[in-house]
């Protein structure tokens, strides 16, 4: 059963071309561009991976990566927090995150990512 | 005296009978009157018988009276038998006495006039009443001249002797003895003589007066005792007395010239005084007898003589003639005082006095002393003479005639002031105009005026001691007017600025400090402005100053102050140390800035860096990722010109990204926010992973390895690799007509040091420093390259957050060596 990957960015192009790729490479990718209820969306598309951008319109990346780590139920789900900022580094280990992706990143830096990450919590 | 009791005894008892007789003569009278009246008797019968009763009982009562006072005469004739057997028997008794008196009279003549001391007797008029052939003979006077003369103008008044006058008048006044008075008067005939008197007042028979003056002459005794004073007195004496005949022979030696000589007695009398004279003195000794022999004493001379050791003496020496009892010169007495120690004494003086004068004349201050009242000088030294300006010959002058210009200054108040109470005056950079050459000069003194004393401790002069300081006090009074001016220019300023003691305690503060917190100096002084930190900068401030105060290197640190609002302001403070020649710190001085509004601005613009970098990024990875789709899919097909595009495209893309990435570290390194992520990393899989990422960008270089660090290393691994890439890069890009360059690392002395080496076109040896410059770039050749040039500007920063070094070695047109060392 494909993976479903859920792809948090307010920009639509990285959202277009990310959904490209990891189509291409056989995922199932949900994409927002804005974070209103982050358990809710979680739930509903039972996403098996999340990105997220650490700048994400309403929420915020980081307290959206917060609600999801102290819920039960999405606890286990990984989250991945991208960026273009240097600081995502230190709020990765800040927040517990599961990985972070710098931008700018190239295609194998992606899909490196994504398939260590589910394959560790798989 | 029994003969007075028996001539008045007999007087005493002849009034006793008539006394008794009284009764018998009033009968006589009754008797008459009873004639008259016998015719009546035959009346008065009974009256007679009673009458004749009465008288025969007086009768009788008179014969019993009549019988004692018979009694009473055969006493007194008794009486008077005995007392005038008791005056043949006085009678007798006075022969007797006068016979002896007699007797004694001749005795005693005989004694006096055999007497060997003269005796005389004297009246109240001091004329002599007797004297014994004693007096005669030793006074060589006769009996005639003596005799009933006055005593004091015996021998044509030259007895006339005030004090032998005073003394017997004395004796007379008080009629007491006087014994063993001496008196040594010049007699006539007889010369000086010591007579030694006695005297005793006495009265003979008829009252008067007499004085008894016996005289001893004594002045033989008295000689002999004096010469055995005089010869103990040289026995005792700490000075060599000898004497010595004159042809040099010595008679006598004491005992000083046995302590000080080293001969006995024994072993020099009868010696040649020669023997004590150093041989090339030995011509002293022809002079001393020639004045010797003309009866001239040598009064005391310094010369040397010869102890029995060999050692030499300084003697003082004083040589008299010796006379015989004629008055015949017949030798010398010498008498010489060992004066060694008085002379090494007077050497060490002579050298203290000479060393004392060496110092006051080769003294770089100016000294000078001022006798007595008047001031006279008495010493200058040559600084004090080139100070007052007078000439060289102002010894013996008044100061203050010699430099009235002083008086007028008011200097005499001050140096009475200083003669009168003995308390010194120092004087610092004092103005003092001098005459000098007609005209008056202003110069600066430190000057102390103190008072001389006598060895009785009264102030007797004063000393000066100066220099001229004119230079020091110019530099301070101009000290002074720039620390103003600096006070005055610090008050204008808006920062906060202060000066702390090497310890860190503020003892300025300007006015802003006042002005920013609201408090007064007083309460901001020492440690007080530390009130005004924010709590939370407290323990970072303290740490900071604490780390400057030990190690004295610039200071430079944020922190905020509390206004007088009691809002906190963001402050920049930086200090430094104003340090001594040697090194030592003498003073911090500092400024601190208001940087609230720049730290607002630089929050604002880091916002927008870093909402700017994510907004150039955000495209730019969706490009990357399309293009990367591109090339996926064009290398599956055989247009290989659309692929060739994609590719270029890539790169672009990469170059854009590389620079984004350095504008970001830039601004990163300009607010000191380049922060580094020390990890333990593997050095030399580093280096390869950096020469592996510029062999792909560069497929047609060859990069030459040499050299391999083995070891874990801490540092940022990604910063580092960072700089080995730019530094291939650099060697890549300007190694136009190369393909070849070189990586070495080595590890010396705790360091890692790598080298990129290539082969292009070197540096201008002018730009070498400049090369690690922001934004420089080797300007004359570089047009076809491109880059901003701030790689090395930021490589040279990574290497010192490093605490590295950065350098570069290079030959234009031969190629540059760019290196690196990192501490391990």
């Amino acid at each position: 059963m494909e993976k479903c990957i859920l792809i948090y960015d307010d920009d639509v192009e990285i959202l277009t071309v990310t959904k490209i790729i990891l189509e291409k490479h056989h995922y199932h990718v949900e994409t927002r561009t804005r974070c209103d209820d982050i358990l809710k969306e979680v739930g509903e598309i039972k996403a098996d991976l999340v990105f997220m951008d650490l700048w994400i319109p309403r929420m915020g990346g980081e307290s959206a990566l917060k609600l999801m780590k102290e819920n039960e139920p999405t606890r286990h789900i990984p989250v991945i927090l991208f960026s273009a900022n240097d600081l995502i580094e230190e709020v990765c280990k800040r927040s517990h995150a599961d990985g972070y992706l710098k931008k700018p990143f190239s295609i194998n830096n992606l899909l490196q990512l994504v398939e260590n990450t589910i394959s560790e919590k798989h | 005296m029994p003969s007075a009791s028996n001539k008045s005894q007999p007087k005493k008892k002849a009034k006793i009978p008539s006394k008794n007789l009284s009764p018998l003569v009033g009968i006589g009278i009754d008797r008459v009157a009873g004639k008259e009246k016998t015719q009546q008797a035959n009346k008065i019968n009974d009256t007679k018988d009673a009458r004749i009763k009465q008288l025969e009982k007086d009768l009788l009562s008179a014969r019993e009276d009549m019988r004692s006072i018979t009694e009473n005469q055969e006493a007194a004739n008794e009486e008077l038998r005995s007392a005038n057997e008791e005056l043949v028997t006085v009678n007798q008794e006075l022969q007797d006495s006068n016979e002896l008196y007699n007797r004694g009279r001749l005795y005693a003549e005989a004694i006096v006039a055999t007497i060997h001391e003269p005796l005389l007797v004297l009246n109240k008029d001091f004329r002599i009443k007797s004297a014994n052939p004693a007096f005669y003979k030793t006074f060589q006077i006769t009996e005639d001249e003596t005799l009933g003369k006055v005593l004091f103008e015996l021998q044509n008044n030259e007895w006339e002797i005030p004090a032998l006058r005073g003394q017997l008048l004395k004796i007379q006044s008080k009629k007491e003895k006087t014994l063993e008075w001496e008196l040594s008067h010049s007699f006539p005939g007889i010369g000086i003589r010591i007579i030694c008197f006695d005297a005793r007042p006495f009265e003979i028979e008829n009252g008067e007066d007499r004085i008894l003056l016996a005289m001893e002459d004594i002045t033989e005794r008295k000689l002999l005792e004096n010469r055995n004073l005089l010869s103990n007195i040289v026995d005792n004496s700490d000075d060599a007395i000898m004497s010595k005949t004159l042809d040099g022979t010595i008679m006598s030696w004491n005992k000083s010239a046995e302590k000080i000589f080293g001969y006995t007695k024994e072993e020099i009398v009868g010696k040649n005084i020669l023997l004590l004279i150093p041989p090339e003195l030995h011509y002293e000794e022809g002079m001393i007898i020639g004045n010797i022999k003309k009866g001239v004493a040598v009064p005391h001379f310094n010369t040397e003589r010869l102890a029995k050791s060999g050692k030499r003496v300084n003697v003082s020496v004083t040589i008299s003639p010796l006379k015989d009892e004629e008055g015949k010169i017949i030798g010398a007495s010498k008498i010489s005082r060992d004066i060694t120690e008085q002379i090494i004494a007077r050497k060490k003086i002579e050298e203290s006095e000479l060393r004392l004068i060496n110092l006051i004349q080769s003294s770089p201050f100016a000294i000078g002393l001022l006798q007595g009242k008047e001031l006279i000088i008495s010493a200058a030294n040559e600084a004090i003479i080139n100070i007052l300006g007078k000439g060289p010959d102002i010894i013996g002058k008044s100061y203050f005639e010699l430099m009235p210009e002083l008086a007028d200054q008011g200097y005499k108040e001050v140096f009475n002031e200083v003669y009168n109470t003995g308390k010194p005056f120092n004087a610092v950079e004092t103005p003092v105009n001098i005459l000098r050459n007609g005209k008056m000069d202003t110069q600066y003194y430190n000057f102390l005026l103190f008072a001389q004393r006598s060895i009785n401790d009264e102030i007797n002069g004063l000393g000066i001691i100066a220099s001229e300081v004119t230079e020091t006090a110019v530099y301070h009074q101009r000290l002074k007017e720039s620390e103003e001016q600096f006070r005055q220019t610090a008050d204008l300023l808006p920062d906060k600025v202060f000066k702390a003691d090497p310890k860190g305690n503020f003892f300025y503060l300007n006015k802003a400090w006042q002005k920013t917190t609201g408090l007064p100096q007083d309460e901001l002084k020492d440690a007080g402005w530390l009130q005004t930190v924010h709590p939370e900068d407290m323990e970072k401030v303290k740490k900071h100053l604490s780390h400057t105060l030990e190690t004295g290197h610039d200071c430079e640190m944020q922190f905020r102050i509390a206004d007088k609002t009691g809002k906190y302001r963001w402050h920049l403070c930086r200090a430094m140390a104003l340090k001594e020649d040697n090194g030592k710190i003498k003073m911090w001085i500092g400024a601190t800035t208001d940087i609230q509004e720049q730290k607002r601005k630089e929050e604002e613009k880091s916002e927008f860096i870093s909402i700017a970098s994510h907004e150039l990024k955000t495209p730019l990875t969706a490009s990357k990722l399309y293009i990367n789709l591109l090339e996926e899919g064009l290398s599956q097909e055989e247009n290989s010109n659309h692929l060739l595009f994609a590719q270029k495209a890539g790169k672009s893309i990469e170059r854009l990204e590389l620079l984004i990435k350095e504008l970001l570290d830039v601004q990163k390194i300009q607010h000191g926010k380049l922060e580094l992520n020390i990890t333990t990393f593997d050095f030399n899989e580093m280096l390869d992973g950096a020469i592996e990422e510029v062999r792909l960008s560069a497929p047609n270089f060859s990069i030459m390895k040499t050299g391999h660090i083995s070891l874990s290393f801490k540092g940022d691994r990604e910063r580092l690799q960072q700089v080995v890439i730019n530094l291939l890069t650099n060697a890549v890009k300007y190694s136009p007509a190369s393909d070849k360059v070189f990586v070495t690392a080595t590890e010396e002395q705790g360091m890692v040091k790598v080298a990129v080496k290539d082969q292009g076109i070197g540096i201008q040896k002018e730009n070498l420093k400049k090369i690690f410059d922001l934004y420089y770039r080797e300007a004359e050749r570089s047009n076809p390259f491109q880059g901003f040039g701030i790689g090395l500007s930021i490589s040279s920063e990574i290497v010192k957050r490093h605490n590295g070094e950065i350098w570069v070695e290079s030959e234009p047109g031969k190629g540059s060596t760019f290196y690196f060392t990192i501490p391990i």
